[in-house]
C-alpha cells in the first residue's frame, strides 16, 4: 500500500521544525522589535556616554580655569600686599622728586615777565590761606612791587599778571595768578599779585 | 498564525522576558553615564560661580603687576638720583657751601633738622631683612645784600646738584624800599633748602647720587638774556646774564687761520660792520699779545702745528683750537687756567 502525503510542502515542514524547539513559530516581529529597541537603545546609550565625555571634558576645563584663576588671584593678592609701601615709596618721590618747583626757574620767568618800569619789593612763598585747614598745604606766592606815578599811567600790574599768565613755565605751577592789591600813592603805585596753586 | 493558549502565554512571557533583559541591560550599562553626567553638571555649577567669582583675578593680576612695575621704575628711580647716608654729615650743608663759595655768597646758616618721612622693610639680595628710611633734611639760610640773580643763581645751582634739593622756604626782600634807590638789584634773601635722601649708605660704596654744584653753575641754569634786574631801579642798570664766554667761543669757531709770519699769527675774526652786516676783520697778532674778540679780551699764547691756544684773561680759560689745512677751525677745546 503507498502513503501519499496531499498536504502542501511547507505547511508540513513548519510544524515540524517549531516542534524542535517551542514547539510554535515566533512571529517576525518580535525579533525585529527587539532589534530595534536595542538599536534605539544603544543611541540613548551613546548619546549619554557623549554627554558625560563632554560634561567630563567641560568640568575639566573648568577646573583648570579655575585652577589658573585661583593663581592669579592669588598673585594679585599677594602683590596688591606689597602695593601700600610701594606706594608711599613711590609717593615720596613723586611728591618731592617729580612735582618739585624749580624756583630758578620759576624766578627766571618772573625776571622775563616783569616790565620794564616795575621795581619788585618782596617775592614770598606762603601757606595759603584757603589751605590753613587741610594737611597738604598749597603754597601761594607773593609778588610786592610798585611803579613810579606819573609818567607811567598804564597798569603795569595787568601787564606783569597777564605775562605770567601766559608764561608757559609759570602757569604749570601756578594757574591761577591775580592781582591781589593795588595802591596809587602821590609817587608810585604799589602792588602785589597773588599766584596760588588751586 | 494561530496559537494556543499556553502558547501565546509562553510568547508573552518571553517578549517580557526579553524587554526586561535588554532594559536591564541597558539600565545597567547607562547608569554610571548618567551619575558622572549628573556629578559633573554639578561640579560645572560651582566652578562657573567660582570662574564667575575670579575671573576679575587676571584683569587685577595684570593690573596689579603693571603698577607695581610703574611703582618700581620710579622707586628705584628715585633712590638712584637720590643721596644715600644723608643722617650722619648730611650732604645739603657741603651743596649749600660749595654753591655759595662758586657764587661768592656769604649766608648766615640756620639750624638743621631732619625730618623721617617713611620707614619700611627691604630685602637685601643676600635674603636679610633690614629697615630702610627716606629721610628729608632741611636748612634755612640768609643771604645778604646779594644781587638777585646771584641768589637765582645759587638756588639753580642747588636745585641741578641732585634732584633731591628743593626749595621748601623762600622770601626775597628788596634792600630798600625807596624809589630808584641805588641797590643796583641787590637783596636779603630767606630761604630754606630741603634734601631728600636715604638714610642707610648705598650698599657696595660707590658715589652716593652726588651732583656736581660748581659744575652746574653753568649758564643755562639761569639765564635771562639782558633782561633788567627787576629788584633794581626801574630803567636803571642792566644786568647781563649771559656766559661771557659763550660770544668768544662762537667767534673762534668761525676765526680762520690765513697764515703765520714768525711769532705772528694771521687770523681772519667774524665781525660786524657799521650797517649790522657780518664780515670779517683781519689781524696780525703775536704770541702774548691781546686783542679784542667781541666783548673780550683775548690772548694769543702758543701755536704748534696745526694747533693754536688763546686765553681769555678775565674768566682765565683757555681755548686751543685745531685747523685744517684751509686754517678754518675744526675742533675747539676749553679748559681752565690753573
Amino acid at each position: 500500500m503507498i502513503e501519499v502525503n496531499l498536504l502542501p510542502v511547507k505547511e508540513e515542514i513548519k510544524p515540524r521544525a517549531a516542534q524542535k524547539g517551542l514547539g510554535f513559530s515566533i512571529p517576525k516581529f518580535i525579533p525585529r522589535g527587539f532589534a530595534a529597541a536595542v538599536g534605539v537603545l544603544a543611541l540613548l546609550y551613546a548619546y549619554s556616554l557623549m554627554q558625560a565625555t563632554s560634561a567630563s571634558r567641560s568640568l575639566e576645563n573648568n577646573t583648570r580655569t579655575l585652577r589658573e584663576l585661583t593663581e592669579s588671584d592669588q598673585q594679585a593678592k599677594a602683590i596688591e600686599a606689597r602695593l601700600p609701601t610701594l606706594r608711599e615709596r613711590a609717593a615720596v618721590f613723586q611728591t618731592r622728586l617729580e612735582k618739585r618747583k624749580l624756583w630758578s626757574t620759576l624766578l627766571q620767568e618772573i625776571t622775563l615777565c616783569c616790565p620794564e618800569k616795575v621795581q619788585l619789593t618782596e617775592i614770598s612763598l606762603g601757606v595759603a590761606r584757603a589751605s590753613l585747614s587741610v594737611s597738604q598745604q598749597a603754597k601761594e606766592l607773593l609778588i610786592k612791587g610798585y611803579y613810579l606815578a606819573g609818567e607811567h599811567l598804564e597798569s603795569n600790574e595787568m601787564t606783569f599778571t597777564t605775562r605770567l599768565q601766559n608764561s608757559k613755565v609759570f602757569a604749570a605751577e601756578y594757574p591761577r595768578i591775580v592781582i591781589a592789591s593795588t595802591d596809587p600813592q602821590a609817587l608810585r603805585t604799589d602792588f602785589a599779585i597773588r599766584c596760588s596753586e588751586q | 498564525m494561530r496559537y494556543t493558549k499556553e502558547q501565546a502565554e509562553m510568547l508573552a512571557l518571553l517578549v517580557l522576558m526579553g524587554c526586561a533583559i535588554i532594559v536591564l541591560s541597558f539600565l545597567y550599562l547607562v547608569k554610571p553615564n548618567f551619575t558622572r553626567l549628573a556629578l559633573s553638571r554639578k561640579e560645572l555649577t560651582k566652578t562657573e560661580a567660582a570662574i564667575g567669582k575670579l575671573s576679575p583675578a587676571p584683569v587685577m593680576l595684570a593690573k596689579a603687576k603693571k603698577e607695581t612695575e610703574e611703582l618700581t621704575a620710579t622707586v628705584e628711580q628715585g633712590e638712584k638720583a637720590v643721596f644715600t647716608g644723608i643722617e650722619t654729615g648730611s650732604p645739603l650743608s657741603e651743596l649749600c657751601v660749595q654753591a655759595a663759595t662758586a657764587l661768592n655768597l656769604k649766608p648766615a646758616y640756620g639750624e638743621q633738622s631732619n625730618k623721617r618721612l617713611l620707614e619700611f622693610p627691604e630685602r637685601a639680595a643676600d635674603g636679610s631683612q633690614a629697615t630702610k628710611h627716606y629721610d628729608e633734611v632741611s636748612r634755612s639760610m640768609d643771604i645778604r645784600a646779594a644781587s638777585f640773580f646771584d641768589f637765582c643763581r645759587f638756588l639753580g645751582a642747588m636745585e641741578h646738584a641732585n634732584p633731591g634739593v628743593r626749595v621748601s622756604g623762600l622770601k626775597v626782600d628788596s634792600l630798600t624800599l625807596e624809589p630808584q634807590s641805588q641797590a643796583q638789584g641787590k637783596a636779603n634773601a630767606n630761604i630754606e633748602v630741603t634734601l631728600l635722601g636715604i638714610r642707610e649708605p648705598r650698599q657696595g660704596g660707590g658715589d652716593p647720587a652726588a651732583g656736581g654744584v660748581v659744575a652746574a653753575l653753568s649758564p643755562d641754569v639761569f639765564d635771562v638774556g639782558d633782561k633788567r634786574n627787576p629788584f633794581g631801579p626801574p630803567g636803571g642798570s642792566w644786568e647781563s646774564t649771559k656766559d661771557p664766554l659763550a660770544a668768544v667761543r662762537e667767534m673762534l669757531k668761525k676765526t680762520k687761520v690765513t697764515g703765520i709770519s714768525g711769532a705772528s699769527l694771521l687770523i681772519e675774526v667774524p665781525a660786524k660792520s657799521a650797517s649790522g652786516q657780518d664780515t670779517v676783520r683781519s689781524l696780525s697778532v703775536q704770541k702774548g699779545q691781546t686783542f679784542a674778540l667781541g666783548q673780550a679780551k683775548v690772548k694769543y699764547v702758543e701755536e704748534a702745528g696745526d694747533r693754536f691756544v688763546f686765553e681769555v684773561t678775565e674768566q682765565k680759560v683757555r681755548f686751543t683750537i685745531e685747523t685744517n689745512y684751509r686754517g678754518v677751525v675744526t675742533t675747539l677745546k676749553e679748559e681752565e687756567v690753573k
